[in-house]
């Protein structure tokens, strides 16, 4: 490969970056005019009582998680699904006790009840 | 040349960033600032004809990490730090020291080295980085390494689980 | 891929943003038509004969809206995390093939942007940092609504983002490639993926609607609950970006969905980028209707569905595709 082949996203890129610092530029036209009620953040019509950044639930945090493990899984299978066909049967017994180590951990995930959300 | 150029821009945006990482105050500007460093990264293994992992370097690095971070963070709230008087402040000076002693030693180092790529332009030899070179190598070579990365990602199943459930039991459940 | 002098990839790149803007200004009004007609009413029709003119009068109004930055928020990354959203949609353009290679006036014009081994990758990268101008936007804007919009909807696009990734092994493994333009070529020499995996289109297709926020699973901005997610504080132009890259993902994922699974630019008689075309409308006409059809998911149950449902009928799938390639059609 070359790093050339490349160049066509460096040029969507930039159309992109033209586009979308060009809406940003066009949105400034037309008077701006602030004052102390209108900064205030939208909250249905009542003051705000609570500070905006709370803690958020532990299950974000899982949810992540779990993402990174299977979204990895998907990082090995990618690979090893391009060559099946021309590796034999060895490479189909490897993907599919690779697939079931994978299919464990989600059972056990989803006993535990991680994938409930609360 | 648009190698050397391209990465000058990737090296200068991972430095930058990664000083961004270490020296923002908000954690979550930090996080969003290792975005840059990760997808600069990324740029560079495409430099080493690596496009697999480069894509796999935004996936999972620059997509799922960094989104675990900010989801962390989120989890922990962003509060100020908890310490008024670092204790470790006092040693900065040995902390800079050390940074320049280790930066010059990096560049004596390369200078005099015979690396290919430093003075010269060395082009890649076979192919190791596409995606079927890298499924030929999990099914030969590799089949043990990649076999044993499930078992990784099971335990990081199981880890993920147990301490988010201890640190539902530590807070006296919800 | 032939090569190509630069002029003419930024001629193209111009030409092809261009298009699938003002597609996206009158995609807008097929949809509002479309769902005026489901709900037995007229949609826009007093701007220009049958409305036509309607998006050029939303985009003036939009224009002249006030520039506003609440006061909790951040300056820097309210205004541009929005650009975020907007220019991963456009990169992703690229990643679309219509056609083989043609030529036009003596110069050969590739029909596709880039294509290279990690082409479907790249999609996968670019709709991940997509995510960030959702989430930064609502963290950038300093409230409550905002937030919380932006950590579920950082959720349900992780969520569905793996069952996504799942359920298009099937058709790596059947094209033994990871190149769009390989696999439309593998599918003109045999058949259209969808035949051999029917169940990885149907969850491709769900994920697909997840992914681009669209009702049934337009949690982020459940107006209900959250006023408008993520979008809360946003108006004007800056609004139009997060609805402008929103459409444009809705054309990219339906382009990829069509490529992958519908045989992309594959067809007879008529030109491939036409075939293309028709595919992708058919695919968008099936978000609008979903859209006045289904009513929206309750949070618990779009996690449900996306880990308890689409993940493990993806995994099955998987499994039961690579048995079936592994044993009876070796190369």
């Amino acid at each position: 490969m070359e790093l050339s082949d490349y160049l066509p996203i460096v040029v969507f890129l930039a159309a992109g970056l033209v586009v979308g610092l060009g809406i940003l530029a066009l949105s400034k036209v037309g008077r701006t005019k602030q004052n102390q009620v209108k900064g205030l953040p939208y909250e249905s019509g009542i003051l705000a009582t609570t500070p905006v950044r709370q803690r958020f639930s532990i299950d974000f945090y899982l949810t992540a998680m779990l993402f990174i493990v299977f979204d990895i899984e998907l990082a090995f299978i990618y690979p090893v699904a391009m060559v099946l066909r021309d590796a034999g049967a060895t490479a189909l017994i490897s993907l599919l006790s690779f697939m079931f180590t994978v299919v464990v951990a989600l059972v056990w995930v989803w006993r535990k009840g991680a994938l409930e959300w609360r | 040349m648009g190698e050397r150029i391209t990465f000058a821009i990737a090296a200068a945006v991972a430095l930058g960033s990664a000083v961004g990482v270490v020296t923002l105050k908000n954690p979550f500007r930090a996080a969003v600032s290792l975005i840059g460093t990760l997808l600069a990264v990324a740029v560079m293994f495409l430099l080493l004809a690596a496009p697999f992992v480069a894509a796999i370097q935004v996936i999972v690095y620059a997509g799922a990490i960094v989104v675990l971070f900010l989801f962390v963070i989120a989890y922990l709230g962003e509060r100020p730090g908890r310490f008024e008087h670092d204790p470790m402040a006092r040693y900065e000076v040995v902390g800079w020291i050390a940074v320049i002693a280790l930066g010059v030693q990096g560049f004596i180092a390369l200078a005099n080295s015979r690396l290919a790529g430093i003075f010269d332009d060395p082009k890649a030899t076979g192919d190791i980085g596409s995606p079927r070179a890298i499924g030929e190598a999990f099914t030969d070579p590799f089949v043990v390494s990649f076999e044993a990365t499930s078992l990784v990602l099971l335990v990081a199943a199981l880890g993920a689980v147990l301490l988010a459930k201890r640190a539902v039991l530590g807070e006296g459940g919800r | 891929m032939v090569d190509e002098p630069i002029w003419l990839l930024v001629v193209k790149t111009v030409l092809l943003v261009f298009l699938v803007i003002t597609f996206f200004a009158y995609m807008s009004l097929f949809e509002r038509k479309l769902i005026g007609r489901a709900q037995a009413r007229y949609g826009p029709n007093r701007v220009g004969p049958w409305g036509y003119l309607q998006p050029l009068a939303d985009v003036m109004k939009l224009i002249f809206k006030e520039d506003f930055v609440p006061q909790g928020a951040n300056r820097w990354l309210f205004q541009l995390a929005p650009v975020m959203s907007l220019v991963t949609a456009i990169t992703a353009l690229a990643l679309i093939p219509f056609g083989d290679p043609v030529n036009i006036l003596g110069q050969d014009v590739n029909l596709v942007g880039i294509d290279v081994s990690i082409g479907l990758l790249i999609v996968f990268a670019l709709s991940g940092m997509g995510f960030y101008g959702l989430i930064l936007g609502g963290w950038a804007s300093g409230n409550k609504y905002s937030l919380l919009g932006s950590a579920r909807t950082a959720a349900q696009l992780v969520s569905y983002e793996v069952a996504m990734g799942l359920s298009v092994v099937g058709v790596v493994l059947i094209s033994q490639s990871l190149s769009l333009m390989d696999i439309v070529h593998k599918q003109q020499e045999t058949v259209w993926y969808i035949v051999c995996q029917p169940i990885g289109f149907a969850i491709f297709v769900i994920t697909a609607v997840a992914e681009t926020n669209r009702t049934p699973f337009d949690l982020p901005e459940s107006e209900s609950e959250l006023v408008a997610g993520y979008m809360t504080e946003y108006g004007g132009l800056k609004f139009a970006m997060y609805l402008m890259s929103e459409y444009i993902n809705m054309i990219v994922v339906s382009a990829i969905g069509a490529t992958l699974f519908l045989g992309g630019f594959a067809g007879p008689w008529l030109p491939g980028w036409i075939w293309l075309i028709i595919k992708v409308l058919a695919m968008l006409f099936i978000f609008i209707w979903l859209r006045a059809t289904l009513p929206r998911l309750r949070y618990d149950q779009l996690m449900r569905l996306g880990w308890k449902v689409l993940l493990p009928l993806a995994t099955v799938n998987l499994i039961v595709t690579a048995i079936v390639i592994g044993i009876f059609f070796q190369n």
